[in-house]
């Protein structure tokens, strides 16, 4: 698991900048839209690039050990499911948000549960 | 004075025989390699090829790109600026007005309108090989104009004008000549107008007869 | 619910049945599930489309109303993007990548697994609005303000279309993060990034755009729900162009998301049934990363009829494009140069989609010309060139990845007489529904119309288009012929059927939960089956 991931994102975020910098620079783009969201882009894949380099040491540190994950994860299911539930419920009916948040709560107890068993598995 | 048409196919010639050229080089060398290459049961023995590289062949290629690319945009920026240059004032003045799911023609100067109704398309009407200058505007939705017989089409966004400029060369009527080409919403599909080119001197009459209250 | 344990180095496979299936944290179940619901929604919007070509097969209004029509059109766009491309394009990568850089299981799989059921989720609420009173959304699958604000789009169908989309992106995001975190962190000893596998870069650029640009989707959605509702959020002409900066910072990037794991799975045949690794790697990878920048870089191309972008900068970026497809193509021929050709499902698929794809390309180098593009956008024109190049770029290469990966994941062969007929009526449909289209918006056909002037060539052309999309549709049905046909023989395949190249082919078909059973074949390349492969005959020659 050597290799720096890292490299390839800095590389990607470096691109974006140049074509980014040269918007605003040579076409003096001042469009507040079209300086933020290169920006954004630039920033969250450098973000990456740092958070991938600590990752991919920290996992490499790691004994390659088989992980001890449950094969099913019903919690996830309800989180996902609950998440539409609170969506729709914008248009539907604020009581179909309050059911989509209760079951939010519960599903993401539940997946609580599962990473607490599985850190003490591990 | 800018034909858009004329500037359209000119550069069109430059973009499409390339593009022609590229997609049969394409499939040239995709159907001749698959047949050449074909894994042949009496050839059992040939091993493929080991190369996987070739970075000169690759760098030069880019060039190449690169250097297609360059003329496009060179050949491009040209004819757009040209395209683009704001309205020089001293045409026929024509203001479109876009609203669901009509056009209006104002003629400033003169004090004319054209208007449309459901069962009746407006007419925009214009001087042949004379710079008319348009603006552009939208009441409700974005809605956008479209002249295909002179390659151009310009959005009308509400709250914000817009101003370009066209020569129509040929005299003639063309039914359903304008299109409305932004959806809009339910009668998209029915937003036209018709477009009518008369010689300087037929203009000039109608102008006059429309000033005096002739129908449209 | 409790967690089951699985000695290393067992073979357990344990049987879930469906109910399991649609909970489990299994990467394959993942990916299956999402493929599945991916291709209904394929499927449903493809049934829109036939609907579409039948009504525009004659002029004049035959089998709905305008309104229809309206509702036809955007539900068919969005299901496509949002519920079908994008989808599938992740489940391909959750699927594949922990199997191609040796890994036993996707990072974050519940989180991916939660993604799964708010695309279901969100497909529904998009659906939903058929059932209402005033139908679903009828705006078109980009949705500009004004015309979807509240005054002119009251449908509360836009209301639930705009949350099925929220709910997409929010899933598709998701599941770019847990591949892209998978790549980090799980890659075999020896595997350093310049030896991933072709199709495994694909998905990294396809991760970072998802990661980059589907959030100003959501921005751009939210703002939207909270204009219908309140207004005062997209106010003005700058509030109309604002809407189209987020959403085509989103909408340019989602079309390469859709296309680059399509491009990988088309690398991976044409290595595979040349008998060669991939060329020019390297560059490859370099062209990969300009290509993905670059499609971040030309959102503005879209609104070059507006008056309110520098056209000349996107003109640049849309057609400085040219330069890394051209790298691509070239490493695609190149492999097959003095290769040994072999003409299977999957590699006639992948030529196909070199020669269709390419249609696409330099059409979109045309319309990368303002002047060209004051023309031909928002005419058909332009919805031929985005088919040639969804339809001929990422359906055909969709389809080289499920006949090459088929019997990975179900240990069973598809027929390969069946595929070339699906290869064939598709190649033909394809053609002749959209290279019609060419002319019609060349000849002044806007798109988004339900009707067009009898008594012109437009008729033609369009019945043309009409019977092509009918082709298309039995080439669908052969496909799925095919698959019930496979389903019900299930001649075995074993772990590589093809000669095959990457780490998924070194176990079995389908591979056991932990992915892989004893030692991983040695990795230094990104062909480490080819490399055994080679030096297996270097050994086997006289001394």
């Amino acid at each position: 698991m050597s290799g720096r991931p890292g490299i390839a994102f800095l590389v990607w975020a470096a691109l974006l900048g140049l074509l980014a910098a040269v918007l605003w620079a040579v076409f003096e783009e001042e469009d507040l839209l079209s300086v933020l969201m290169p920006a954004f882009a630039v920033a969250l894949t450098a973000a990456l690039a740092l958070g991938g380099w600590r990752a991919a040491r920290r996992a490499a540190v790691r004994a390659f050990a088989p992980q001890a994950d449950p094969d099913t994860s019903w919690p996830a299911v309800l989180a996902g499911i609950s998440l539409v539930l609170v969506l729709l419920g914008l248009e539907v009916g604020t009581f179909l948000i309050f059911i989509g948040a209760g079951l939010f709560v519960a599903g993401a107890g539940g997946l609580m549960r599962e990473w607490r068993a599985e850190r003490r598995t591990r | 004075m800018t034909d858009t048409r004329h500037d359209y196919d000119a550069l069109a010639s430059l973009y499409l025989p390339i593009a022609a050229a590229v997609v049969l080089l394409v499939l040239l060398l995709v159907v001749a390699f698959a047949w050449r290459y074909r894994a042949r049961p009496a050839h059992e023995g040939r091993r493929p090829s080991r190369t996987h590289r070739a970075p000169r062949t690759e760098a030069l290629y880019v060039l190449v790109l690169a250097a297609v690319a360059a003329l496009l945009l060179w050949r491009t920026f040209t004819v757009e600026a040209r395209t683009d240059r704001d309205a020089s004032g001293a045409g026929v003045q024509v203001s479109v007005t876009a609203a669901k799911w009509h056009w209006r023609f104002e003629y400033p100067r003169a004090g004319i309108v054209q208007r449309g109704t459901d069962e009746h398309p407006p007419t925009l009407v214009v001087p042949a090989n004379r710079t008319v200058d348009f603006t552009l505007r939208s009441l409700d939705v974005i809605h956008a104009f479209w002249i295909p017989q002179r390659r151009f089409k310009r959005d009308a966004t509400p709250g914000f004008t817009s101003s370009f400029s066209l020569v129509f060369p040929d005299t003639g009527f063309r039914r359903d000549g304008g299109e409305c080409s932004e959806f809009c919403g339910l009668r998209h599909t029915w937003m036209k107008f018709h477009v009518r080119v008369l010689t300087p001197d037929a203009f000039a009459r109608w102008m006059r007869a429309r000033q005096s209250g002739a129908a449209a | 619910m409790t967690a089951v344990d699985v000695p290393r180095s067992s073979t357990i496979r344990p049987h879930r049945g469906l109910v399991g299936t649609l909970a489990s944290t299994d990467h394959k179940a993942l990916g299956a599930g999402l493929f599945v619901t991916a291709f209904a929604f394929f499927l449903a919007a493809g049934v829109l489309a036939l609907l579409m070509r039948f009504e525009l097969a004659r002029p004049h209004l035959q089998l709905m109303t305008l309104h229809g029509y309206d509702e036809l059109f955007t539900l068919h766009g969005s299901t496509m993007f949002y519920l079908f491309a994008t989808p599938i394009a992740m489940a391909a990568g959750v699927y594949l990548v922990p199997l191609q850089i040796g890994a036993a299981r996707l990072r974050w799989a519940r989180l991916g697994l939660a993604a799964w059921w708010m695309v279901i989720g969100g497909g529904l609420c998009m659906w939903l609005g058929f059932l209402t009173e005033q139908g679903a959304a009828d705006v078109g699958w980009y949705a500009y303000v004004p015309l979807s604000d509240m005054p002119n789009s009251p449908s509360i169908g836009t209301d639930y279309w705009i949350i099925g989309v929220i709910l997409a992106a929010g899933a598709a995001i998701a599941l770019a993060a847990c591949v892209l975190a998978t790549i980090v962190t799980e890659r075999a000893p020896g595997m350093t990034m310049l030896r991933l596998p072709v199709f495994s870069w694909t998905m990294v650029v396809s991760c970072l755009m998802v990661l980059t640009a589907f959030p100003a989707l959501i921005v751009a959605m939210a703002l939207l729900l909270a204009q219908r509702q309140w207004g005062g959020v997209y106010t003005g002409s700058a509030g109309a162009f604002d809407y189209q900066h987020l959403f085509w910072f989103f909408g340019h990037p989602v079309v390469y998301v859709v296309f680059f794991p399509f491009l990988g799975a088309v690398a991976e045949a044409i290595a595979t049934f040349s008998g060669r690794r991939w060329f020019g790697y390297k560059p490859f990878v370099v062209s990969l990363l300009l290509f993905a920048a670059l499609s971040m870089s030309v959102w503005g191309h879209h609104m070059f009829t507006t008056s309110s972008v520098e056209n000349r900068y996107f003109s640049l970026t849309s057609t400085a494009l040219l330069v890394p497809a051209g790298i691509e193509y070239f490493d695609a021929l190149a492999t097959m140069w003095r290769g040994r050709i072999r003409l299977a499902t999957p590699m006639l698929f992948a030529l196909g989609f070199l020669v269709l794809f390419v249609i696409g390309g330099v059409t979109g180098i045309f319309v990368g010309s303002p002047p060209l593009d004051y023309h031909v956008t928002d005419s058909y024109f332009i919805v031929a060139h985005f088919h040639y190049t969804l339809f001929g770029g990422s359906v055909m290469g969709l389809f080289t990845a499920i006949y090459l990966w088929w019997p990975k994941v179900t240990g069973t062969l598809l027929s390969e007489r069946l595929g070339r007929w699906h290869f064939w009526l598709t190649m033909i449909g394809m053609n002749l529904t959209f290279f019609p289209m060419f002319f019609l918006g060349w000849d002044g056909m806007p798109r988004r119309v339900a009707d067009y002037p009898a008594g012109t060539s437009w008729s033609t052309l369009n019945a043309l288009s009409s019977a092509g999309s009918a082709l298309l549709a039995v080439s669908v049905l052969v496909f799925l012929w095919n698959v019930r046909r496979s389903w019900r023989r299930r001649v075995p395949a074993g772990p590589d059927p093809w000669g095959a190249q990457t780490l998924e082919w070194a176990t079995e078909s389908p591979p056991p939960r932990e992915n892989f059973v004893g030692a991983l074949p040695p990795v230094r390349s990104y062909a480490p089956l080819q490399d055994l492969r080679e030096q297996r005959e270097l050994e086997a020659q006289p001394a």
